[in-house]
């Protein structure tokens, strides 16, 4: 099949793996690569611009905040709290999504309707919504946001699942395993999970990106995890009240997360098309 | 027949709205105490006995849930603890400047969005289509609020064009509208290239060409008419991602709508605010939603059939 679009599948998941693996690095190096403590403030250098302006203020690259606090260091810091929320929150709700599924396609009938019908109604309501609210009940911290993104998407992974296994469970192979005794947990791990897993793979990418849009969202909200800790979303907030003497803050902080996000977007649609080149073009 | 389906969806409208009224309640009740949610550590005991008693807190859990329906069915869901005067009133109150936005924004979207995925089906795999694709996948992963924000430093900090925020006469709506617009389009352009292009393999189609009606012919009179349908479908799941956003863009540009009261009501601890709020979101998507699925059958006969 002739590879559509500007890029092929290849330029798609080197080009995005190298950016997400070039965040993932900064992440876990942290400590090394940061030239200051994130949480450091200096009131004599406070909104200092970066290398591009005179008047920057020295060992400062891209400048500071408000506090003068170091600007690149918390914006490297930054990436870890996004990196984990996303990923945990990506592997919370797939993992109570396949569950939900395969059992909802397995068992059919009743638990069939109640899971499925339970998830078109939450697919109803706007996810962010759900998280706003549970997020000011239960308070902001990375704990908590994990728990409430992964449950406002499971229904994402359950809908996929449960149309996979439905039409696997039709197939010779778990039809024989049945006969031979195999319970629900068996089939789902040995039969149905590895039949699923590239479709997984490829959507738990995609989602990594929305779960990473959704923390800096609520962040920005104020309904993230609280300040001073240095989040994506904080810094963009923090910076968005001082948008005339200091828009670098706000960008660059906006920079970092349409890169992160962009690279693992990429990622997902080359993972797409390297497992199902059908689907390139949806 | 149209009414007949039109009153069935309508009879399982009070069973979604109850769903959600369940959710709402759920979550602002059970997952701690609202009386700990809402007043702060500056709290005096008459404080809390008020805000016990006026929640009806010293009832049992299934008899709060009672009486909290109780209370909806007459559109009542207690007076603000922000404002002066009902909650539902407050909400009420905001509703328009959110409907002007979200109106507008969701039919920027769509005109346009339609617009350049035509373009790109069409002229598929050309400068035009990898151009205008590329920019919509990338336009995908942007954060809204960061748009929001570079539109206010380029248009209102530096071009003095435009108000950075606030609400008053057509200038106020630009960057909003566009911001929320902005959030939606990606979507509706891919989402039309590739509706646009199933059409193009289809037996009708080709029939079309092959009797001699030229391609703007078949486009204009096999095509569009059947790529209303996916597109309109779309725009269906699109209406929760429309609510987010205004929640998001409202908050940016001080836009005084519903989400801007939700995020400021659970800022200020006003629960009744915060559940008039969240409930009239959804019913407003619901609504939306049945509007959606009977356009689609009015004009679909293959709907209307199955």
């Amino acid at each position: 099949m002739k590879k559509r679009g500007l890029f092929g599948e290849r330029f798609k998941i080197a080009m995005g793996g190298s950016l997400v693996a070039l965040v993932v690095l900064a992440a876990v190096f942290a400590p090394l690569i940061a030239p200051w403590d994130p949480y450091q403030q200096d009131l004599m250098a406070r909104l200092k611009p970066g290398f591009w302006s005179p008047s920057a203020a020295p060992g400062h690259l891209l400048g500071t905040d408000n506090y003068g606090r170091d600007l690149l260091s918390r914006l490297i810091y930054g990436s870890r709290l996004s990196i984990l929320v996303g990923v945990s929150s990506m592997l919370l709700s797939a993992l109570i999504g396949s569950v939900a599924g395969v059992i909802a396609g397995l068992r059919g009938g009743a638990t069939e309707q109640a899971i499925m019908r339970f998830a078109d109604a939450q697919m109803a309501f706007p996810d962010i919504l759900l998280a706003i609210l549970m997020v000011a009940a239960l308070g902001g911290n990375a704990l908590n946001l994990i728990l409430v993104l992964g449950i406002s998407r499971w229904m994402v992974y359950a809908r996929i699942v449960f149309g996979l296994t439905r039409t696997l469970r039709q197939r010779p192979f778990v039809e024989a395993a049945t006969l031979y005794g195999g319970g629900d947990g068996y089939i789902m791990r040995r039969h149905i999970l590895p039949q699923v897993m590239p479709v997984l793979i490829v959507v738990a990418t995609l989602q990594v990106a929305q779960m990473i849009l959704q923390e800096t969202a609520l962040s920005f909200l104020g309904l993230g995890i609280p300040p001073p800790a240095a989040t994506w979303g904080n810094i963009l907030a923090e910076g968005s009240t001082r948008l005339f003497i200091a828009p670098w803050i706000a960008n660059l902080a906006g920079l970092a997360i349409i890169a992160l996000v962009w690279g693992v977007n990429m990622l997902g649609n080359g993972l797409r098309e390297h497992y199902d080149p059908r689907m390139v073009g949806q | 027949m149209i009414a007949g389906y039109i009153l069935r969806r309508l009879a399982f409208l009070p069973l979604t709205l109850l769903l959600v009224a369940f959710a709402t309640f759920i979550v602002l009740r059970l997952t701690g105490n609202p009386v700990d949610i809402f007043l702060d550590i500056n709290r005096t005991p008459e404080q809390v006995e008020a805000l016990t008693r006026r929640l009806h807190l010293d009832q049992p859990l299934p008899v709060q849930f009672l009486i909290f329906l109780g209370d909806l069915l007459h559109g009542d869901f207690g007076e603000s603890l922000q404002f002066n005067g009902s909650a539902a009133v407050v909400v009420w109150e905001r509703v328009g400047a959110t409907l002007q936005l979200a109106g507008t924004a969701l039919g920027l979207a769509v005109v346009l969005g339609v617009l350049g995925g035509l373009v790109c089906a069409v002229w598929r795999d050309r400068a035009a289509d990898a151009v205008i694709s590329s920019i919509a996948i990338a336009g995908q992963s942007m954060p809204s609020f960061w748009l929001g924000l570079l539109l206010i430093e380029f248009f209102a900090l530096q071009l003095r064009w435009l108000p950075t925020s606030g609400y008053g006469d057509l200038k106020h709506l630009v960057l909003p509208a566009v911001t929320l617009a902005t959030i939606l389009l990606p979507n509706f352009v891919l989402i039309t290239r590739t509706a646009i292009l199933e059409l193009m393999g289809e037996q009708f189609v080709v029939t079309g060409r092959s009797k001699g009606m030229s391609r703007p012919r078949v486009l204009v009179t096999h095509i569009l008419p059947n790529a209303i349908n996916p597109v309109l479908s779309f725009l269906g799941i699109q209406l929760g991602h429309l609510m987010a956003g205004s929640i998001i863009t409202e908050t940016i540009f001080a836009w005084p709508g519903v989400g801007r009261l939700l995020i400021n009501s659970i800022s200020h601890r006003d629960v009744p605010v915060v559940e008039a709020a969240v409930f009239f979101i959804a019913t407003a998507i619901a609504l939306a939603n049945l509007l959606v699925d009977v356009l689609q059958m009015l004009i679909d006969p293959r709907i209307r059939r199955a």
